[in-house]
């Protein structure tokens, strides 16, 4: 779904390279997570993507990138868009209009699609976020796991292929964060390809299908999410805070007490320890 | 200040009127208000303006909209006042002196002020800024890019409003005296961070026209919106209670 | 020992809005508090309150030993240092070193003074001095914000979700930096949804919800009170939750040594 071939990539006026000769293939379904250190560039992989790196935010370009079989050099972001739905870090810029009902018709209007439709696809992108009672809201009256998922609601109702989200909890309480995970892993569920950055390993361990780890601008990994999880050497390497039941994990087998994998939620970690007991 | 220009929607005259057509009435308004002769004139467009808020329950609004003007222009009526030589004295000042005609002037002045402006700023707090955007679209055949830039300007200010208050708030925090009195010495505090806070606008309003962008904004089209905005009876009969008042006001 | 802060009764909204309800409690001096609670249960504001940013609507609240609404907020700025949760409101200078010295001009130092605080945060915190902020990440901006208030030698720390944002090299300097500060004397009082960061770093907790403190104790006793957590859908971390999950051997454990130690011990008695 996603091809990634040897890409860097230099900002305008940057020193230093953001992106390092970095390769990815996404499939089809699956639910990509892109964790790092803070500048190890995430963020900018996530916008070659959706194609705001190299056609809003400019710089040096090397190598392609090839979303649902588009060269995003040679496209207009525009029509990626449709593609390739992006949600960045900064919502409160991203939110347009003044109601999250406006908010939602606006680039379904933009795209001309037929009345009926606008009112149709408006309805069920509120829906499947549970925000329908939002819907005539003032958009600074949200909180911001509202307005985060208002933001995702307008893309989501212009159904794309893929889904971009970058660092999508960063303002959300673990409540809303947690609602809002569920919510992805259920578009996921429905054949969408998402992929987001993440601070947090915990969170997008449970979640996603494969990970990726960037370190510096370089991939260091990137492969199932079980395998990714395990490397513990490499993840604290990139500096990637780990949840306790990896802490856990990698201390069992340090003391020869656990061979298998790192647990990826709590049931699994509960699991590990009884396994040892017996 | 809060709250000032936006729209939360609600039902009366302001509201009925197609969006294009009231901002035109309100400047037209606004313009006789300036043209107008007579202390009654300008009057008579302030008053009237406030009984179509007070209908479309507007009215507390209006008349807290009218006071904040009418603090604006106290020192412009200071000014007439004292500048005004002609007429017979009232009062001597050692060197100024106020004259009946210069009172006439400065009370003329204050009121013009209040009339032209009060009828644009009700109106823009009883339109939505979407709809706004799709009727100048719509009726005007304007192009989008414009009016959604014009709009987008509006709830600018609003925004600004709110970043610049927090701001401020950060810096109190760091023990900037804003509290104090003088407006000089505090206008002096307030200059230095206007950097930041252009900066976050720019960084901002970059990030909005990419988000913008990204979802087709530049590809919409007159017939694009999802609402219609026809002219109707109401539109009609609006335009002809505004001519018959701004006539009235000339005469008067 | 004193109180630090002190709230009265205090409840505190706009516009017919209610953020906070009638809420009483004491932080004393040289604690380290943190505030659980969802967003908009009143956490900031209780912060806002604390700092004099904010005046209470009804009820009075009292800081370093001074009521908040008899006093100018520039006055609880002299021992206050506030760390907001969004750096790019604070930061109004554009390189590193200007930034931090603007944080000390408002207190009554003299230039050598001044110049010598400034050189030694930059190297604690090991920053570029001429460094662009325009050009520097989220987590960097966060971390200036950090040493540009630590330079102050704040006698109180308010800090609203410190660690938001960060990786795991800042969070490890941050929440030593905490550590530091509350240790050399200074009352913390932090914001946080990160419990383990809590468990680590407080002494008590204050619990907030919808405008209201649900409880106000030891951190220990807040995790063993199950009706609380829930009440304020707060987690408890992650290996209390685990050994809570295990049961048996492991009730009372709270940390991964715990969790080793316990399976270890009965690994050894069942080989005897």
């Amino acid at each position: 779904m996603i091809k990634i071939e040897n890409l860097s990539f230099i900002y305008d006026g940057g020193r230093k390279k953001a992106l390092d000769d970095v390769s990815l293939h996404v499939p089809k379904g699956a639910f990509y997570g892109v964790a790092g250190a803070s500048c190890s560039g995430k963020s900018t992989l996530l916008r070659a993507v959706a194609g705001i790196v190299p056609h809003f935010m400019r710089g040096r370009f090397f190598g392609t990138v090839t979303v649902a079989g588009v060269d995003t050099l040679s496209a207009e972001p525009q029509q990626l868009a449709r593609t390739a739905g992006f949600v960045g870090e900064d919502i409160e810029s991203q939110l347009i209009c003044e109601t999250v009902e406006e908010e939602i018709y606006f680039g379904l209007e933009n795209f001309a699609l037929p009345h009926d439709e606008i009112e149709v696809r408006a309805a069920a992108a509120m829906e499947m976020l549970s925000i329908a009672s939002l819907r005539g809201r003032r958009i600074s009256s949200l909180s911001g796991g509202q307005k985060q998922k208002t933001a995702l609601a307008a893309m989501i109702a212009l159904s794309p292929q893929i889904l971009i989200l970058d660092n999508p909890s960063a303002e959300l309480d673990p409540a809303a964060t947690e609602n809002l995970y569920s919510a992805l892993a259920e578009l996921n569920a429905g054949g969408m390809t998402i992929i987001t950055a993440e601070q947090k390993a915990g969170v997008l361990c449970r979640f996603a299908t494969h990970m990726t780890i960037l370190k510096e601008g370089r991939a260091l990994a990137s492969a199932p999410v079980q395998q990714v999880m395990d490397d513990t050497e490499l993840l604290r390497d990139a500096g990637i805070m780990l949840p306790r039941r990896a802490e856990l994990s990698s201390r069992l087998k340090a003391e020869g007490l656990y061979s298998g994998g790192t647990p990826l939620d709590i049931q699994q970690a509960a699991g590990m320890v009884k396994g040892i007991m017996q | 200040m809060k709250g000032l220009l936006e729209c939360d929607g609600g039902k009366g005259v302001i509201y009925a009127v197609n969006p294009s057509l009231k901002v035109i009435i309100a400047f037209a308004a606004g313009m006789s208000a300036f043209a107008v002769k007579s202390i009654s004139g300008a009057l008579f467009i302030a008053l009237f303006t406030i009984a179509a808020a007070y209908f479309s329950g507007l009215g507390k609004k209006a008349v807290s909209t009218a006071l904040l003007i009418a603090k604006i222009s106290i020192l412009f009526f200071v000014i007439q006042l004292l500048c005004v030589r002609r007429g017979n004295p009232i009062l001597n000042l050692g060197f100024f002196s106020i004259t009946d005609a210069g009172l006439y002037y400065a009370v003329m002045m204050a009121l013009k002020l209040i009339a032209a402006s009060l009828p644009l700023v009700l109106v823009l707090s009883a339109t939505k800024r979407s709809d706004l955007a799709n009727s100048l679209v719509y009726n005007l055949h304007i192009p989008f890019k414009y009016a959604f830039a014009l709009t987008t300007t509006l709830n600018f200010i609003p925004g600004l409003a709110s970043e610049m208050a927090q701001v401020m708030e950060a810096q109190k925090a760091r023990g900037v005296d804003f509290e104090i009195k003088n407006p000089i010495k505090k206008a002096a505090l307030i200059v230095p961070l206007c950097l930041p806070l252009m900066l976050s606008c720019v960084r901002r309003t970059e990030n909005s026209a990419i988000a913008a962008q990204l979802r087709g904004f530049e590809l919409r089209g007159r017939g694009s919106a999802y609402k219609k905005y026809p002219l109707g009876m109401k539109d009609a009969i609006a335009v002809l209670a505004c001519a018959v008042v701004l006539s009235a006001a000339f005469i008067l | 020992m004193n109180n630090m802060i002190e709230f009265r009764n205090v409840s505190y909204g706009y516009e017919g809005v209610t953020l906070l309800k009638d809420v009483s409690f004491t932080i004393p001096e040289g604690s380290f508090t943190a505030i659980a609670g969802e967003n908009g249960a009143g956490k900031s504001t209780i912060c806002r309150l604390s700092a004099a940013l904010f005046r209470p609507v009804k009820g009075e609240v009292i800081s370093g030993g001074l009521c908040t609404s008899r006093e100018k907020t520039a006055r609880f700025a002299k021992f206050t240092g506030f760390l907001f949760q969004n750096p790019d409101r604070q930061i109004c200078r554009s390189t590193v070193r200007e930034e931090i010295a603007f944080g000390l001009e408002c207190l009554d130092l003299g230039t050598e003074e001044r110049e010598k605080a400034v050189d030694g945060i930059l190297e604690e915190f090991g920053f570029e001095p001429d460094r662009e902020i325009f050009s520097m990440g989220r987590g960097e901006r966060q971390m200036l914000a950090l040493a540009s208030v630590l330079v102050r030698r704040p006698k109180l720390l308010i800090a609203d979700e410190p660690t938001s944002g960060l990786d795991a090299g800042q969070y490890r300097t941050a929440a030593e930096k905490l550590r530091e500060v509350h240790k050399n004397g200074a009352t913390v009082l932090m914001v946080t949804h990160d419990m383990e960061l809590a468990e680590e770093l407080a002494d008590e907790m204050l619990v907030a919800a919808a405008g209201e403190i649900k409880a106000h104790a030891s951190v220990e006793e807040i995790f063993s009170n199950s009706a609380v957590m829930e009440g304020a859908s707060i987690c408890r971390p992650e290996m209390r939750e685990l050994a809570q999950m295990l049961g048996g051997d492991f009730a009372g454990d709270a940390s991964v040594d715990d969790i080793v130690n316990t399976i270890k011990a009965s690994k050894r008695s069942g080989n005897r």
